[in-house]
């Protein structure tokens, strides 16, 4: 068995662990919101709502997973990798298809919640899913980017991705919050501007994206030192 | 008989070169001990030969396979590096358990119940973190990881360091059992070099860079002679061999000589002549500058 299969073994076992830290702590969000929110006399009852509003939360926690899991890798586990032989390449690819799996998994839940279940919320997140599982993989993209940064700039590296997530942040925070409708309006005005085939422009964005990143990734860190 | 080689390995640090083209020829089934002075080049050496680290030139093959990110020779090699309990390096987050689970990972022959069985004898508690070992245990958990690799070709980086005196003879004792059941060649890179002096077939002398001498230990210990006496007396008998690390007091001299091949020391003049331990040599190998 080669060092990619045995690498792909490992990241299994982790996707799963990743996979299950992200699925309890957006159940426990849902749970709050819908525990919270007393007027459920809309067409849906509280199942129904629970059910259709769960994979945004999922896709929330999922993004967070990503983002602190991946870089966290590159910081701690590309180099105990190599010191126990993995190769490099096969490290970042074992992130790649660990990443690429827990997007897989978060994604398909979403799609099979919102088919099963009916209403307004359901249509959007159907309507919205090509453009997620792009927006997905292009934190996945930056995840890996910032990660292998770090890796191969140690504390420069970890400046430079610290203030990028700063401004993205930001960015993303006023974006919302000068939406005044929250994210619940966020959504709708996105809805409305990526109803057409600019969905599936963000989704192959998104993927390029990924793959763009991964290869970023194996070139800085393709003579990266194990360093004690 | 599987090889790894080493040609013209150099490293730069910086702008500083630390290992100066390097030629280096181990064989399988053989115990090598490694020995130089601290910031010698062992660790970066041993770094390079496994593709922990990459060479600034030269080549490194197993059986004519460039070993750098090369899975297949990879699979038949391990360099159980020392561990760093220290808050921030990358192993000290973690436990045991889990660092031995990735080596399980990767190592294609781990042994398990090797490992199993040597983390029991070392009393050692996998769920601990890495972070709140003592340097006894850390190098017990290099130790486990080296032996149950199973690896053909296995670099060891200090293991004896902070280990008591029963457990630095329980590792000899377990190497030396290893290598005869298994014939795994063993690079053991140490300090303590009088201990492990028996179990070394061949040792590898680093110095400043470069590799000073790479010899049997028994035929460097057999032409290596601590000669000493009236400072007159010395010369004339040391005269026209290679002579190492004099030392004076008053009038008396001594000094290391190294036979060639066909060379002895004349026995007519009035000088002692003793044996050297490998420890002694190495000092007049390589404390000249100390």
């Amino acid at each position: 068995m080669d060092l990619v299969k045995r690498n792909l073994r490992y990241w299994s076992r982790t996707t799963l662990y990743n996979l299950m830290q992200t699925v309890l702590v957006s159940l426990v969000l849902v749970f709050f919101f819908v525990t919270g929110k007393s007027d459920f006399s809309g067409t849906e009852g509280i199942l129904e709502t629970s059910a259709a509003l769960y994979p945004y939360y999922l896709i929330l926690t999922g993004a967070l997973v990503i983002m602190s899991v991946t870089t966290a890798f590159f910081q701690t586990y590309f180099f105990i990798f190599i010191s126990l032989n993995s190769s490099r390449r096969g490290a970042v690819l074992g992130v790649m298809a660990s990443t690429g799996g827990v997007i897989l998994v978060i994604v398909t839940i979403g799609w099979v919640l919102w088919n099963l279940v009916p209403g307004e919320i359901s249509e959007s997140g159907r309507t919205l899913l090509p453009l997620i599982t792009g927006a997905l993989l292009a934190v996945g993209a930056a995840a890996i980017s910032m990660g292998a940064v770090n890796a191969r700039w140690g504390k420069k590296g970890v400046i430079v991705t610290v203030l990028l997530s700063m401004v993205l942040g930001g960015t993303l925070g006023l974006t919302i919050a000068m939406g005044a409708d929250g994210i619940g309006g966020l959504l709708r005005k996105m809805m409305l501007s990526f109803a057409g085939i600019e969905r599936y422009i963000v989704l192959l964005a998104g993927a390029v994206l990924y793959i763009a990143a991964g290869i970023f990734a194996m070139t800085i860190t393709r003579k990266l030192e194990v360093r004690r | 008989m599987s090889k790894l080689i080493g040609q013209r390995i150099s490293k730069v640090y910086g702008g500083k070169e630390v290992l100066h083209g390097i030629d280096l020829e181990l064989e399988s089934g053989k115990i090598y001990g490694l020995i130089g002075r601290n910031g010698a080049g062992k660790t970066t050496l041993l770094s390079i030969l496994t593709s922990q680290n990459p060479t600034t030139g030269g080549t490194i093959t197993f059986d004519g396979e460039p070993v750098w990110e090369n899975p297949k020779a990879l699979a038949h090699l391990c360099f159980s590096r020392e561990l760093n309990p220290v808050a921030g390096s990358s192993t000290s987050a973690l436990k045991i358990k889990e660092y031995l689970r990735i080596a399980a990972t990767f190592y294609p022959k781990w042994d398990k119940k090797m490992a199993e069985d040597l983390m029991r004898e070392f009393a050692l508690d996998e769920k601990k973190h890495i972070s709140k070992l003592s340097k006894g245990m850390l190098s017990m958990v290099t130790i486990v990881v080296a032996m149950a690799s199973k690896a053909e070709f296995t670099f060891m980086d200090e293991p004896v360091a902070g280990l008591d005196v029963v457990m630095r003879e329980k590792f000899y004792q377990l190497l030396v059992e290893e290598f005869t059941e298994t014939g795994r060649t063993f690079v053991i890179s140490t300090h303590i070099i009088e201990e492990a002096a028996d179990v070394f077939e061949e040792v590898i002398i680093v110095d400043q860079g470069k590799i000073l001498m790479k010899e049997n230990t028994q035929d460097l210990l057999e032409r290596c002679w601590h000669v000493s006496g009236h400072e007159e007396e010395v010369d004339a008998a040391a005269a026209g061999l290679e002579r190492h690390h004099e030392e004076h007091m008053g009038r008396s001299k001594g000094v290391m000589v190294m036979l060639q091949p066909g060379q002895k020391i004349p026995e007519h003049y009035d000088i002692t002549i003793q044996k050297l331990s490998l420890q002694k040599v190495f000092t007049a190998l390589c404390g000249e500058e100390a």
